[in-house]
């Protein structure tokens, strides 16, 4: 069965550029960064599928991961902000190839805001000792591939 | 027109006024082009801020990509 895409790479990136815009307006209206979870995970979600030139997974709460890149690998994405933590579900652990972590970083002192992306940081995974082994190795084999994005 | 990209869908157009717009398949589309440009120019290595720490303007960023879409596609053919 061929299943069609959710949206195009054209409606993945305008919809990020909307999504960026609509947290700007949020941030200068002075909403805390932390009471935007609903944007931010869906500006990680966005963002992985365009860096990996790929596509939203198709069900709706599909289990384990978020994207699924052009070279079909099922990416587990997560978006923080302050944290330094990013949580798995070791019972869906087993279904990700690849994990990207994005960080929205709010810089208030700055009067204007812009986007880029900088290197990861050590990451820390809470999850049972199966998992930890699995994340340890995904950490590993895509060393270059995780992101941080930062949102200034 | 004085310029022109393709970004892959995206075809980027500066005209002589400076402006510019996006196209896919031709046709002109109704995004903010300030806030489409902010998102790819991370995918070209185009910094979105300037050296004053200031957001660049839609003509600075949108020359700048341009310039870096010929750039990378110039290094890889």
């Amino acid at each position: 069965m061929t299943q069609t895409p959710t949206l195009t790479q054209v409606q993945i990136i305008q919809s990020l550029a909307e999504a960026l815009s609509w947290m700007e307006k949020e941030l200068s209206w002075g909403v805390a960064l932390g009471e935007l979870n609903h944007l931010t995970g869906r500006i990680g979600e966005l963002y992985a599928a365009m860096i990996t030139r790929g596509q939203m997974a198709l069900a709706t709460n599909q289990q384990g991961y978020d994207v699924v890149s052009a070279a079909n690998e099922r990416i587990s994405v997560k978006c923080v902000t302050s944290s330094a933590q990013v949580n798995f579900n070791q019972n869906t652990f087993h279904l990700v190839d690849r994990i990207i972590v994005l960080r929205i970083v709010n810089e208030r002192a700055l009067p204007s805001r812009s986007c880029s992306i900088a290197q990861p940081r050590k990451l820390k995974a809470e999850c049972g000792p199966a998992a930890r082994k699995l994340f340890s190795r995904l950490l590993r084999q895509h060393a270059q591939k995780n992101h941080w994005i930062i949102w200034q | 027109m004085t310029a022109r990209a393709v970004f892959r869908n995206w075809e980027l157009r500066k005209y002589e006024n400076g402006a510019i717009r996006i196209f896919v398949d031709g046709v002109l589309q109704n995004v903010v082009v300030k806030d489409v440009l902010r998102v790819i120019a991370p995918e070209l290595g185009v910094a979105i801020t300037n050296a004053a720490g200031e957001v660049k303007t839609t003509h600075q960023l949108g020359s700048e990509i341009i310039r870096g879409i010929e750039a990378a596609s110039s290094s890889t053919s």
